[in-house]
Parts: C-alpha cells; structure tokens; sequence
C-alpha cells in the first residue's frame, strides 16, 4: 500500500522558471516604499532545491500578509477587504504545503504548478497593493477578479 | 496617501524584504537553506497571518473613544 517514491532533487531547469517571479515580488515590495531604489541581486543562473524556493514564497507570502495588515490598520482598504485577502493567502499556504509536499515525494510536476500558482496570487495581491493611489476603490477594483487558487493533486 | 499611511506601508515591507532576498539570494547562487530557515519562514507566515486577523477585528470594532 505504502508507495516508495524517489527522493532525487528537481529538476533544476524547472524550478528556474520560477525564480523570476520571486524576484518580481521583491522588486515589487521594493517599489512601494522606495521607487528610486534598484535592486542589486544578479539575474538567476542556478538553483539547487526547492527548499529555497518555498522558504522564499512562503516569506513573500507573509510579506503580503504583513503589507496588508498596514493598509488595513491605515484605512486605505477595508475590513472586508483585508478579509478577503486573508482567506486569498490562506488558500495560497495550501498550496504551498501542498507543492511543499509534492517535492518531498518527487512528484516535480505537482510542486511545480502549486508553487506557480501560488506566486501568480502573490503577484497579484503585490501589485494590487502597490497601485498608486492605494484606496478602497482602486484595491476593489484590482482585485475583483482575485479567487482563492485551488490545490492542484 | 497620507505620509502616516506610507511609513506604515513601507514598515511592513521592510520587516519581512530582507529575508526575502537573502532566500532568493541563495535560490540564485544554488546554496540550499536550513531546516531552521523553512521554520522561520513558516513562524513569520504565521506571525504575519495573525498580525492581519488582528487588524481586521480591530478596524471592524467600533472606536471606544467616541464622545458620549
């Protein structure tokens, strides 16, 4: 009953795809505070596990979470809508245990598409909260067409 | 945007941004992270998730202050 499965390292091509997103979000949390600021990190050339990949979603996540929690405490958006958000990013960790897991069994192609889509919803609550101006109308706008993502098995 | 409103905005992605970059930095240059870097990212998610359920109930709570 019990399935054994490899526990070989992915494959690094296709965890690299990834890593442009990552360093999207940060540049995106960059320019929120600090638009004239560059960032200094050199285009990826490697990656060597997926634990580093998910540590980094997983914080950009929480940075999310964490810039949310700001614009909820400063009135730019709603209750409702940090709500909204939270139920987003719980839905996201889902997803993020889920490919977490995925890559533990060496199932590459399911912690792939749960990782990437995990970082498209990050993305998406990133630039949403980064629009400028900030206000309950433009968030709401922004993120109408923003669902909790699904885990995909 | 009051300047309130972005030092509060700025504050909370300064608190998480390096360790993201110090991750992404490692992703980049293939060194692989520790089990206690994947539990501190889990323990801040954590920390952060909180933080947020925190101020949705205190922005839905009607003000205490208001004048009788």
């Amino acid at each position: 009953m019990f399935r054994s499965y490899p526990t070989r390292p992915l494959p690094l091509p296709s965890l690299r795809s990834l890593l442009p997103a990552l360093l999207g979000l940060a540049v995106l949390s960059l320019s929120n505070g600090c638009a004239t600021t560059s960032s200094t990190a050199a285009p990826p050339t490697a990656l060597q596990s997926f634990d580093s990949l998910y540590a980094g979603a997983v914080t950009a996540e929480s940075l999310a979470i964490n810039t949310t929690t700001a614009a909820v405490t400063s009135k730019l958006i709603s209750p409702a809508q940090g709500q909204q958000i939270l139920s987003v990013t719980d839905a996201i960790q889902a997803l993020l245990a889920a490919a977490n897991a995925a890559a533990q069994l060496g199932n590459t192609a399911t912690a792939n598409a749960n990782l990437a889509k995990a970082l498209g919803s990050i993305a998406i609550i990133s630039a949403c909260l980064t629009a400028k101006p900030l206000t309950v109308a433009t968030f709401g706008a922004c993120t109408a067409k923003l669902t909790a993502p699904a885990v995909q098995s | 945007m009051t300047a309130e409103a972005i030092l509060a905005l700025i504050t909370a992605g300064a608190q998480a941004l390096p360790s993201l970059l110090a991750l992404f930095q490692k992703a980049s240059s293939g060194t692989a992270v520790t089990p206690a870097e994947v539990a501190a990212a889990l323990s801040g998610y954590e920390t952060a998730r909180a933080g947020l359920v925190a101020a949705i109930a205190a922005a839905e709570t009607p003000s205490a202050g208001g004048t009788a």
